[in-house]
Order: C-alpha cells, then sequence, then structure tokens
C-alpha cells in the first residue's frame, strides 16, 4: 500500500520509513481505531470523538464524552491530513503521530486505561492476533505495533477533495460568491490557515479571552514561555462547515462568529497576534463571501470513504440524523 | 567510469557495515557494572526507613532511572568505545535490571560515562519498544517526553496525603533539559582481554537527590511531576548520586 499524499501537498512529515505501511497494517489500525474495548468501559473508542462523518471531529458537542461519564477539556478536532503535521494537539503537546494514541488512552477523562490492560485485550483475541501475525509477521502484540498500526491508518486520514482542490486543478469553477471569498481570504487569513493545508502548523493568539472556568493557556503550559499565552495552533479549515462548534472550548456555534477573529478579540488583550491587532472587523459581505468560499473546503467523498469507515457494520454512531 | 562509481558507491555504503563486522569479529572482553541503591551509607531494603542528610524520614517504594549512552574510555589513548542503542531502566525492585552487562572490544579503559536518562533524539522518535516502551510507566502520555528518574515513598516530613514524596524528573530539551552525563574515572586503568569479565560495582546514593548541589528537603518539596526548574535542580541533585565503589579484578 502506497501513503496518501495529494497532488500539490509539500512532503509529509510521517513518511512511514520506520513503520513500513501496508494494506493490513492499516487495516489493523482502523480495528483499533474504531473498538471500544481500547478504553476502560468498553465502549469508547478513538472513533466515539472522531467520527468520519464530521471529518472525525466529534459532531455538534463542545466537549467529548470520554469513558466513565468524564468529559474532555478541549473540542474534539477533526482528523485529516495528519502525516504533515509535526505536533499533535490543540497546544502540541505531543511530538509525533505514533505517540499521540497514548494520550486518550491513558487520559482519565478520555478512555481511562492502561496500556497493560489495552494489550493484556487485544492479545485475548484470536482476531486480533491474526491481524497482527498479517501485519507485522508473528503474533507478538505489544505497544509499539498496536501504535505502528494506528499511525498506519490516522496518517492516510487524507482529505484533498473539494470542490476548491478541483477549482485548483481546473476542473471546476468558483461561482462569484466563492470567488470573492478567496480573494479576500487570501487577503485577511491566509497567513495563518496557509494553503494548501489551510494551516501553517503555527501557534497563535486571536485575542480570545481566557474562559475563566477551564484556565487553558494553550502552548503556554507546554512551554512554560510567558509569550505563548493562549496560543494554540491553527486549525485547518478544510471541511470546517461540518465541525461546529468551533475553537478550542468550542465557544462559538456558526461560522460567520467563528471567522471574525478581529470582532471577538478581547479589547483588553494587547498580546495577541499584530495581524489581529492591526486588523479591522470584516465587513458584513466580507463575512457572507467567506463562509461561501470556506463551504467550497467540505470534501464530501472523504466524509464518505469506505476505506475509512468503521469495518464492522452497524458497530458503531450513524450519521448527523439517527 | 560509470561502473567505478557504483563500485565506490556501494564501498562507501559497506564501510560504516564492515566496521562493525570487525568489532564483531574481533575478540572482545566484558565490563559488569553492578548498581548498589543506598541511601548514605545504608545498603537500600525494602520496607526499611532511612534518613536523608535533613534528618527527614525516608521509606522507598519506588526508585527507578534510565542509563543510556555509555562510553568506556581511556583518557591517556582517547580510545573510546560507545555503547550505542542500547537502554537499561535500572530499578529498584528487579535486581536482574541492576546489572548490565557489555561486551567490548580489548584494550585499556579508565572511565566509564553515561547519560542519565534518555537521549533528546530518542524522545523525538515515535513509539519505541523493550526498556523505552511506555508501558514500563516512565513516559509522559500528555505531553511526550520520558520521566528519567523516579523517586517515590513516604516520610512523615511530607505533607502531603498519606505523607507521601513523589519526584518524577524529566525534560529533554531547552532551559529545564535534565539530561547530563555521569562521568566515573576509574580508580585504576582496566585491561579488557578476550574472555575476561571485569566486575565495576557503582553505587547510588538517594541521600544525594535531597542534599547534592542544592539543597531540597521533602518538607519543602514532597512532588515535583513535571518539567521545570525544580525538576532540573533534583536533576542536578541525583547526577551526583553515582560512585565507583570497587572493581575486580
Ligand atoms: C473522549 C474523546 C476522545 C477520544 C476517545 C479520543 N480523542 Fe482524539 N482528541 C480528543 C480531543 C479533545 C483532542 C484535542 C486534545 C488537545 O488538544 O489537548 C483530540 C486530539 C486528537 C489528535 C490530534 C489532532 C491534531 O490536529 O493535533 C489526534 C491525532 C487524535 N485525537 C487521535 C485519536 C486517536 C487515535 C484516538 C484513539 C486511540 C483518540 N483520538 C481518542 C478527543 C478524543
Ligand atoms: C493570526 C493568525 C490567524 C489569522 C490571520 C486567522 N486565523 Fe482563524 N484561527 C487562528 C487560530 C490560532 C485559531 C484557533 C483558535 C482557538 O482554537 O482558540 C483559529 C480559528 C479559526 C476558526 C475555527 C476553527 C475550528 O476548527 O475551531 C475558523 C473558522 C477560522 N479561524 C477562520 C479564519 C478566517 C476565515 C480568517 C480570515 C478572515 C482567519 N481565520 C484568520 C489563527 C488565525
Amino acid at each position: 500500500m502506497k501513503q496518501r499524499i495529494p497532488e500539490g501537498f509539500p512532503r509529509p512529515v510521517y513518511d512511514y520509513r520506520n513503520n513500513p505501511l501496508t494494506r493490513e497494517g492499516f487495516e489493523l489500525g482502523r480495528k483499533l481505531f474504531y473498538d471500544g474495548r481500547l478504553s476502560r468501559d468498553g465502549y469508547t473508542a478513538c472513533a466515539s470523538c472522531h467520527q468520519q462523518f464530521a471529518a472525525f471531529s466529534d459532531f455538534q458537542h463542545v466537549f467529548s464524552h470520554g469513558a466513565d461519564s468524564r468529559f474532555t477539556r478541549r473540542n474534539a478536532p477533526p482528523l485529516f491530513n495528519l502525516a504533515w503535521q509535526k505536533e499533535f494537539h490543540l497546544d502540541g503537546a505531543i511530538n509525533h503521530l505514533e505517540l499521540q494514541p497514548l494520550a486518550p488512552m491513558t487520559g482519565q477523562n478520555e478512555m481511562n486505561n492502561t496500556l497493560d490492560s489495552i494489550i493484556a485485550r487485544i492479545k485475548a483475541d484470536a482476531a486480533y492476533r491474526k491481524m497482527f501475525s498479517s501485519a507485522f509477521g508473528s503474533e507478538l502484540v505489544n505497544t509499539q505495533r498496536m501504535l505502528w498500526a494506528l499511525a498506519q491508518f490516522t496518517g492516510n486520514i487524507v482529505s484533498a477533495d473539494s470542490k476548491y482542490d478541483r477549482v485548483k486543478k481546473g476542473k471546476a469553477a468558483f461561482n462569484e460568491w466563492e470567488q470573492q471569498g478567496y480573494l479576500i481570504f487570501k487577503e485577511r487569513c491566509a497567513d495563518c490557515h496557509t494553503e494548501p493545508l489551510f494551516t501553517d502548523l503555527k501557534y497563535h493568539n486571536i485575542g480570545l479571552a481566557v474562559d475563566t472556568f477551564l484556565n487553558d493557556f494553550g502552548r503556554r503550559d507546554i512551554t512554560g514561555d510567558k509569550s505563548d499565552s493562549l496560543k494554540f495552533k491553527t486549525p485547518s479549515l478544510r471541511n470546517i462547515s461540518r465541525t461546529d462548534p468551533y475553537m478550542h472550548d468550542g465557544r462559538y456555534w456558526g461560522l460567520s462568529t467563528a471567522i471574525d477573529h478581529w470582532q471577538t478579540r478581547s479589547a483588553s488583550d494587547t498580546t495577541a497576534d499584530a495581524l489581529i491587532l492591526r486588523g479591522k472587523p470584516l465587513e458584513k459581505m466580507e463575512v457572507k463571501y467567506l463562509v461561501s468560499f470556506l463551504h467550497t473546503l467540505l470534501d464530501s467523498s472523504f466524509l464518505k470513504d469506505p476505506m475509512l469507515a468503521d469495518p464492522v457494520q452497524g458497530n458503531m454512531i450513524h450519521g448527523p440524523l439517527q | 567510469m560509470r561502473f567505478i562509481l557504483h563500485l565506490l558507491g556501494a564501498l562507501l555504503i559497506l564501510l560504516p557495515l564492515t566496521k562493525v563486522d570487525l568489532y564483531a569479529q574481533q575478540a572482545t572482553g566484558s565490563v559488569i557494572i553492578q548498581l548498589h541503591h543506598r541511601v548514605g551509607e545504608r545498603e537500600l531494603e525494602p520496607d526499611s526507613a532511612y534518613k536523608n542528610s535533613f534528618g527527614e524520614q525516608l521509606i522507598i517504594s519506588r526508585f527507578r532511572y534510565y542509563i543510556s549512552n555509555i562510553e568506556i574510555s581511556d583518557t591517556v589513548t582517547r580510545n573510546t568505545y560507545r555503547v550505542s542503542n542500547q537502554y537499561f531502566l535500572v530499578d529498584e525492585k528487579d535486581s536482574g535490571s541492576k546489572v548490565l552487562s557489555l561486551q567490548l572490544p580489548a584494550g585499556q579503559y579508565n572511565k566509564i560515562s553515561f547519560l542519565l536518562g534518555v537521549d533528546s533524539l530518542k524522545n523525538v522518535s515515535g513509539i519505541q519498544t523493550g526498556a523505552l516502551d511506555p508501558l514500563r510507566d516512565m513516559f509522559w502520555t500528555w505531553k511526550s517526553g520520558y520521566v528519567m528518574a523516579k523517586l517515590e515513598g513516604r516520610s512523615s516530613a511530607s505533607t502531603l496525603p498519606h505523607h507521601i514524596f513523589e519526584y518524577h524528573i524529566g525534560g529533554f530539551n531547552g532551559a529545564y533539559n535534565v539530561l547530563g552525563r555521569v562521568e566515573l574515572p576509574l580508580p585504576a586503568a582496566i585491561d579488557i582481554i578476550p574472555g575476561k569479565k571485569v566486575q565495576v560495582a557503582v553505587s547510588a546514593d538517594i541521600n544525594k537527590w535531597f542534599a547534592g548541589l542544592h539543597r531540597l528537603s521533602i518538607a519543602e518539596h514532597p512532588a515535583c511531576t513535571v518539567e521545570g526548574q525544580l525538576a532540573k535542580r533534583f536533576s542536578e541533585n541525583y547526577l551526583q548520586m553515582f560512585t565507583i565503589q570497587s572493581v575486580s579484578p
């Protein structure tokens, strides 16, 4: 199996050099991603908080439900194009795609499990042992193989087939509003939400006042550097019309509020990014054009890609209208 | 011409391999490092109570640390043997883990040094296995990085619930990087000859965690479980805990 690398994308950061990609490894990763038994309560899979129809974010949830009825501290981000990221989580706490699953697996408010117990459950299952054997050449189940398999799946969740992408390839055309929106986008947004990933993968403070209940200072809590206070990783805007609510704490519903960082910034914050401090709020029509453009970033074939779907039919959460 | 270039290329690729092969063929001897855990003068035993230099009570329930990047060298000839890609998790509870067995080429050596912890590179290289498996409970899952050393227990001096103290020391980059090399000159040069085993007894004095370069009492610092200045200080203390106890034969 070949890594999915869309035309026009830069070279991925994660390239499977140390974790040779195979169809069997990918399938094992997919099974793990959809398996609730990885959590302590036996129900909370990765896919419980990352649903395909919601671009692998948590559909319409501000915070997600973890195992044993606890809540996450952040809004679950969508998952795609992860192989291009050097760091993970909204504050960049995790430095490698393979290591990321350790956080939800052992997080008390997520899957609340231990590695020992996850591995014991997998070992006890003959179907898994067979899959480990086809993926890695023997039935040995260990942390490394489990996380390699997960990375074979998560690293190939790729989204690059939206209308925008077709326009770029000359196979479709923007309508007038979308075109207007794209022009404004390039002027006002692209410095941070940079094409083709629609993120610069850096951390910025867009001036949102800190929620005094959550006290989430973002990047600062990782680097210990005061100047990183309230910085969060620029989220990609691909599939953005599917990932309501918005921001690290899901504080905004609806794109028109979420996109006007100049309107939503707290007047007392003088440490926000210069682009935000200097810019002026968007005009009413600009918001409308931008929202039209952002809708062209929806990749509907990705949301339905059978390769990324739950391998066990009827196992899990269904579409938005149940 | 083209052929020669290819040949050259092939040779260049083979070169590092042949070097390793030569080592393998070369008759080797071994050095066995045996670690002895103590508090001050007393050897550590399960569930016993000790005192640190502040007179604070210590009952130790967990003591573990990583040793990596071991080098055995000769300061006169500058001959150095690097033990690459071997990571040892030393655990007080596991006597086998306190014996580090190294094969090295014949020669004379008068110094042992090692990194206390897991080098930065391995902290950013994805999922590892063996001693570095996160299953070993020496890896921070909420923020990637290894815990280089852990010391846990109880002390009447601690103000925490159940009088516990807990030190998980980590941080592999930036200002609060806790990685450091421990340099242990041997009392006399050792001769490694084929088939010979040299035993080096190294002792690790836990008291140094509290009274090394800095004075860190349990009463004042009953816990340190995140990166930062305090972790850095604890590391500067524990880097001083090792001494050579004896070498034989
Ligand atoms: C209980 C809900 C929940 C579960 C279960 C869960 N996640 Fe997440 N996931 C989140 C949240 C919330 C975040 C944001 C974390 C942060 O920024 O601190 C996140 C972040 C991520 C990211 C980082 C995305 C980025 O752009 O940086 C990846 C990758 C990811 N999760 C994969 C997984 C995998 C794989 C599993 C299963 C092993 C999993 N998640 C299980 C809620 C969940
Ligand atoms: C200075 C850099 C910067 C600029 C300029 C910028 N953004 Fe953002 N944007 C961010 C960051 C950082 C976040 C995440 C903030 C958070 O999670 O608290 C964000 C969040 C968003 C979100 C919510 C995404 C989500 O998944 O929750 C949307 C939508 C958005 N931006 C759209 C836009 C648009 C449209 C523009 C231009 C009109 C723009 N942004 C300009 C940095 C920027």
